[in-house]
């Protein structure tokens, strides 16, 4: 190997030092090995917290100074400083994904972006037309956005672009499903139990990490519109089966997100019916331990459920 | 669309039929909806009767010194002075025209000057002079008032910064629904709109 002497020189010096303060070869090849593995780690760790503190810091004054001047700006500045972002944004966000040195970079800017791009549309919609159905406006944000991370989505497989197709194909249908007039908690129902079979399906995938936020946000849909649907008809038991359905499939699915919303369902539709059925009959102490005693067995079913099942 | 590429969408719907399934059931129980809802609007006839509504109107340049109210007196619509020594907003009327399918604004003859103006005094609606109203809630025709259908605009369209207020009055017959939108200058807390009669008869 052939050293430049500036290297020789080096060379030299650690030899020196080493013998000087008694190192052997081993030691001093241990404590540069050591350096090699914690040093850039602590110092990545420090670089990353500091460059999201400062982007948040830019994000968050970009934002209120656009607020402050909102009223001052006309339509072309307020288009250009929304809409005009966040496609800048994105196109950052596809090029960070194109380049290994950026990728890390490309989910927040991809997240940006998805936030700064409906706002951009909205504003500008707002700003060309006035009065018309919000529905329409809605669903028009909503599904080219929805389009726009699908098709990235598809070309780049990127889990963050599969999270946004998920979030404003949802707002997508939800609209729709408002605008030709379906009742809240039947929407709530369809959409809830679709984004958990959604999320039953991906979860089989590499995408995997996107699911427990919607077994999380669809079963919570779910069992809201269900408890909405059946409260005070002769079907209101038909909760607490579904409920216990929700239990077992979670097992099925290996979900925690799915087990800790169905117990809490089961929970909350155990005591709402004590207190409804028995609080005039029992009195409210016993009615208070009878719930108490539910949450205990339930919440015990729950963790070894878990322990069992899931996190087995 | 080039064969692999059929093929390869193929085999993503056999291996996944769960999210296949999931993203159209959503899609088809809008379609079911849209299909049962529409059928029945193509096979029951239109509504013959107006319908006339009242709102009330909150800026300051429609106020007025005195309170009235619209009402209806033997069958006519009349804008009638309640109160001399309290002031209210102006009410609006407003009146869906059937044949048309539209809403349209009907101004009321309000005097520029109260003086001497005494409660129980009455003002005439143009447009509704002539008109006889009946105050039932379902028209000769069959067409029943059913109120207002309030929405808000959504978690995600005011998230985004949308803004718009929803609510359609809707009238019904048969399983046939017809939406009434009302204009978006008015407020929605201010936009309630109160049933004053359908039109039966305009000489």
């Amino acid at each position: 190997m052939t050293r430049t002497p500036e290297e020789a020189d080096a060379i030299d010096r650690i030899r020196s030092i080493a013998r000087a303060h008694g190192f052997s070869a081993e030691e001093v090849a241990a404590a540069i090995r050591a350096s090699d593995t914690t040093d850039p780690q602590r110092a990545g760790l420090l670089g990353r917290i500091l460059a999201i503190l400062g982007g948040i810091f830019v994000f968050s004054g970009i934002a209120v100074f656009i607020g402050l001047n909102w009223e001052s700006m006309n339509t072309a500045a307020r288009i250009v400083v929304t809409l005009g972002s966040g496609i800048a944004t994105f196109v950052l966000a596809l090029i960070a994904d194109h380049d290994q040195r950026y990728q890390r970079a490309a989910t927040p800017l991809f997240f940006v972006a998805a936030a700064l791009q409906p706002t951009g549309l909205i504003v500008t919609i707002d700003e060309f037309f006035s009065g018309g159905d919000w529905h329409l406006a809605a669903m028009f944000v909503s599904g080219v956005m929805a389009l726009q991370q699908g098709l990235v989505f598809r070309a780049r497989g990127r889990a963050v672009c599969l999270f946004m197709t998920i979030l404003f194909g949802l707002w997508f249908l939800a609209t729709l499903f408002d605008y030709v007039g379906i009742d809240g908690e039947f929407v709530a129902i369809v959409l809830g139990g679709s984004t958990v079979g959604l999320s039953v399906g991906l979860s089989k995938t590499r995408y995997a990490e996107v699911v427990p936020f919607w077994y999380l946000a669809g079963s919570i849909a779910f069992y809201g519109g269900l408890h909405q649907f059946v409260d005070d008809t002769v079907i209101e038991l038909l909760f607490l089966a579904v409920a216990s359905a929700g239990v077992f499939l979670s097992a099925v699915v290996a979900s925690r997100m799915l087990l800790g919303v169905s117990t809490v369902a089961m929970l909350g539709y155990i005591a709402e019916f004590t207190a409804e059925n028995f609080a005039e009959s029992l009195g409210w102490p016993i009615v208070l331990i009878l719930i108490g005693l539910a949450l205990i067995g339930l919440s015990g079913l729950a963790l070894r459920i878990n322990r069992k099942y899931i996190a087995g | 669309m080039t064969e692999s590429e059929r093929s390869g969408r193929g085999s993503f719907m056999r291996e996944n039929p769960l999210i296949v399934a999931s993203i159209a059931l959503p899609l088809l129980i809008v379609a079911m909806f849209v299909a049962a809802t529409g059928i029945p609007r193509l096979l029951v006839e239109a509504p013959i009767h107006d319908l006339v509504l009242v709102t009330r109107y909150p800026a300051t340049n429609r106020s007025l010194p005195v309170s009235i109210d619209i009402a209806v007196n033997n069958g006519r619509a009349v804008a009638v002075v309640r109160d001399t020594s309290s002031s209210t907003n102006a009410p609006r009327v407003f009146m869906y025209e059937s044949s048309e399918d539209r809403v349209r604004e009907l101004p009321m003859e309000l005097p520029a000057n109260w003086d001497g103006v005494e409660e129980g005094d009455e003002f005439a609606i143009t447009g509704l002079s002539q008109a006889t109203l009946s105050t039932t809630l379902i028209a000769p025709d069959g067409y029943e008032y059913r109120g207002i259908r309030r929405r808000g605009n959504g978690l995600m369209f005011e998230l985004f910064g949308g803004r718009g207020y929803g609510g359609d009055v809707t009238i019904g017959k048969n399983g046939a629904v017809r939406r009434i939108s009302l204009p978006d200058d008015l407020p929605y807390w201010y936009r309630d709109p109160r049933f004053l009669g359908w039109v039966v008869e305009q000489q």
